[in-house]
């Protein structure tokens, strides 16, 4: 496996449509491996619920791994796998209806552990499951995707201002679910 | 966007020299800003921090491989869980092993003896950067390290070439306050590299010096080296030392004038506290690459107007825990100045010190002799040192040292060996816990008999 790890994406493309099971094995083991931590990330953090994520997360590389048997001239394997991934995420919206967590759930859990420094992390993350739709997406990808707002734009092909907007809107919107919170810590 | 609304630019690093500057106007007089400022920051930090744990489950990456009808390649995993598994079990029986009372002096002698290897072969090896030489093994021998960097001060730029190999730009470092300590070299890989976002080094093109600017890209976790030609930057005459300065995950860039170096003592020790810094080493960081595989290049430096320590005082106290053969009575006959030592040490390279050292501590052996029972419960010893601070393994104000000594008492030959840590708290001042191994060869009826003691160490030593 170890030679695997100096391949590049592309080479791994190539190998992943090798007739021997075990290259291809390895090729498409390393690709996850490479990958599989910021696609699961984005799911969660999408989708908040775990079942959900997990389902889709599981199609994305299925799909990913149909996809590169036809086409390895694929640029930037994480975009692709992150476009896989979105398309699957808004169909998967479309049929279970909005998933979210409910207000007096954040609210209970802030009340009961308010004082607690170390929750804040806890959440921020069910305040970012609050966040409306297009927001988080914009938001997820930069804050846990590491994308700077050019790609993100281009990703979601979008323009440039409508991505800043988004994001800061986000954020903001963010704080001041989070200012109660934050007020006590002060 | 309002001015809130900057501030989350800001912090993204996506605003613009007017945002900043509208951003930073309005926050030197609004206090309802700066504490908006103050929660966005508190925000990012836990935004940053809270996504290690989120990974996928064994079982359903297994589901993946299995509905794609391929099979998982774990690499090296299974075969360090075995490590793992026959560690313990070794360690288990080790430790059982321990409990008889023959486990003592045998660990005793064996603890001696490895020790005491150790510590010849490093002193062979001190020259020798040992650790580059081993970075180089374990790569294929093909990264020639920058150890051809003058050992001694100079006033000339020095040459460090890194690889001959590649194409990558020769590194000069400006040494005249420099002294070379030694190098280190460690494989960047996709995970470590993530954060790492530029290298810069000193370049004499057209035999001016340049800083020249190389990125290290990670995009789509593709790592590759870049050499911009059109980043280099001629450096002005009076800045001429560049210091990086690493931090855990990522490389800080700062710029300092030599001489601002020699007067400012401030600023030397603001980054010596900041790095946790000894002796106010500095290290370079350069980038070497050789094929498919870059390298991260620690080129440790000492500034030569700190004062190098030459002489070293130890005062010692020494606590028996166990005797080889076992202790048999409680019989003592200790004056009041029983278990300590003292030693006097002088530097001879670096962290290696040699010299003397003595003490008296308990002891117990029955000495046989003409018919004459004689009980020794202390014995007096007088033996010639050698110290070395393994300074490649120093952390925060630690040094970790070993220790190896070869002498006599009143009865016959002694060796101790000290494996311990050294705590500097104040400058030139340590605080020193070890474990140490003594023993001794005696005569006893005509036969030449041995002794053993495992004792703990503490003291404390003067830097001068």
């Amino acid at each position: 496996m170890q030679e695997y790890t100096n391949l590049t994406d592309k080479e791994l493309l190539i190998l992943i449509n090798a007739d021997d099971n075990k290259i291809k094995s390895s090729a498409f083991t390393e690709i996850y491996n490479r990958y599989n931590k910021r696609i699961y990330l984005y799911y969660r953090k999408v989708f908040g619920d775990k079942s959900f994520g997990d389902d889709v997360f599981q199609e994305t590389f299925l799909k990913f791994l149909k996809a590169v048997e036809n086409e390895t001239n694929i640029d930037n394997v994480l975009s692709f796998l992150l476009k896989i991934a979105r398309n699957l995420s808004l169909n998967q919206k479309r049929t279970n209806n909005k998933i979210f967590t409910e207000l007096e759930e954040i609210h209970s859990i802030y009340i009961d552990k308010q004082y607690e420094n170390k929750e804040l992390g806890q959440l921020i993350e069910m305040a970012v499951e609050l966040l409306p739709e297009n927001y988080k997406e914009a938001f997820i990808l930069q804050v846990y995707e590491d994308f700077s707002y050019q790609e993100i734009a281009d990703f979601l092909e979008l323009p440039l201002p409508t991505i800043r907007n988004r994001i800061v809107r986000a954020k903001s919107k963010l704080r001041e679910t989070l200012t109660p919170y934050l007020e006590v810590q002060r | 966007m309002n001015t809130s609304d900057l501030i989350y630019l800001f912090i993204d690093g996506e605003a613009n020299d007017l945002e900043r500057q509208i951003l930073f106007d309005k926050l030197a007089s609004n206090n309802e800003l700066q504490l908006e400022f103050q929660d966005a920051l508190k925000i990012n930090k836990n935004l940053a921090t809270n996504d290690s744990k989120l990974v996928p489950s064994a079982l359903l990456t297994d589901t993946i491989f299995s509905q794609a009808g391929l099979t998982q390649i774990l690499g090296t995993t299974a075969v360090i869980g075995g490590g793992a598994a026959i560690t313990s079990n070794f360690f288990q029986q080790g430790l059982a092993l321990l409990n008889t009372k023959f486990a003592v002096g045998i660990a005793s002698a064996l603890a001696s003896l490895i020790l005491s290897v150790g510590i010849t072969s490093l002193f062979f090896n001190l020259e020798n950067n040992s650790l580059s030489n081993k970075s180089n093994k374990q790569n294929n021998n093909t990264i020639i390290p920058s150890n051809q960097t003058s050992n001694s001060t100079s006033n000339s730029i020095t040459n460090t070439p890194l690889n001959k190999n590649t194409n990558i730009p020769v590194t000069y470092a400006h040494s005249d306050s420099l002294k070379y300590v030694g190098n280190k070299l460690e494989k960047l890989n996709k995970e470590n590299s993530r954060n790492l976002t530029y290298i810069s080094k000193l370049n004499n093109e057209n035999q001016s010096l340049k800083e020249k600017i190389n990125y290290l890209q990670n995009y789509s976790n593709d790592l590759s080296l870049i050499n911009d030609q059109n980043k280099t930057e001629e450096i002005e005459d009076k800045e001429k030392l560049n210091i990086l300065l690493e931090e855990d995950n990522f490389l800080n860039l700062s710029r300092f004038n030599k001489n601002q170096i020699n007067q400012n003592e401030d600023n030397i020790n603001s980054i010596r506290n900041e790095m946790n810094l000894r002796n106010k080493e500095i290290y370079f960081q350069t980038l070497n690459s050789n094929n498919n595989d870059i390298y991260k290049s620690l080129n440790r430096y000492l500034l030569s107007e700190d004062k190098e320590v030459k002489l070293l005082l130890d005062y010692r106290g020494i606590s028996g825990l166990e005797y080889f053969p076992k202790r048999i009575t409680e019989e003592k006959n200790d004056s009041r100045y029983n278990n300590f030592s003292i030693s006097g040490v002088i530097k001879v390279s670096d962290g290696l010190f040699i010299g003397l050292s003595g003490g008296q501590e308990e002891f117990p052996v029955y000495l046989v002799s003409q018919g004459n029972f004689r009980y020794q419960n202390s014995l007096l010893w007088l033996a010639l040192t050698g110290r070395y601070y393994v300074s490649s393994l120093n952390f925060s104000t630690f040094s970790p040292f070993i220790e190896t000594s070869f002498g006599g008492t009143q009865i016959g030959p002694l060796n101790k060996t000290l494996l311990g840590m050294s705590w500097e708290p104040i400058k030139n001042i340590n605080f020193n816990v070890a474990a140490e191994s003594t023993n001794i060869l005696f005569s006893n009826q005509n036969n030449v008999r041995s002794a053993g003691k495992l004792g703990l160490i503490y003291g404390i030593s003067f830097k001068f």
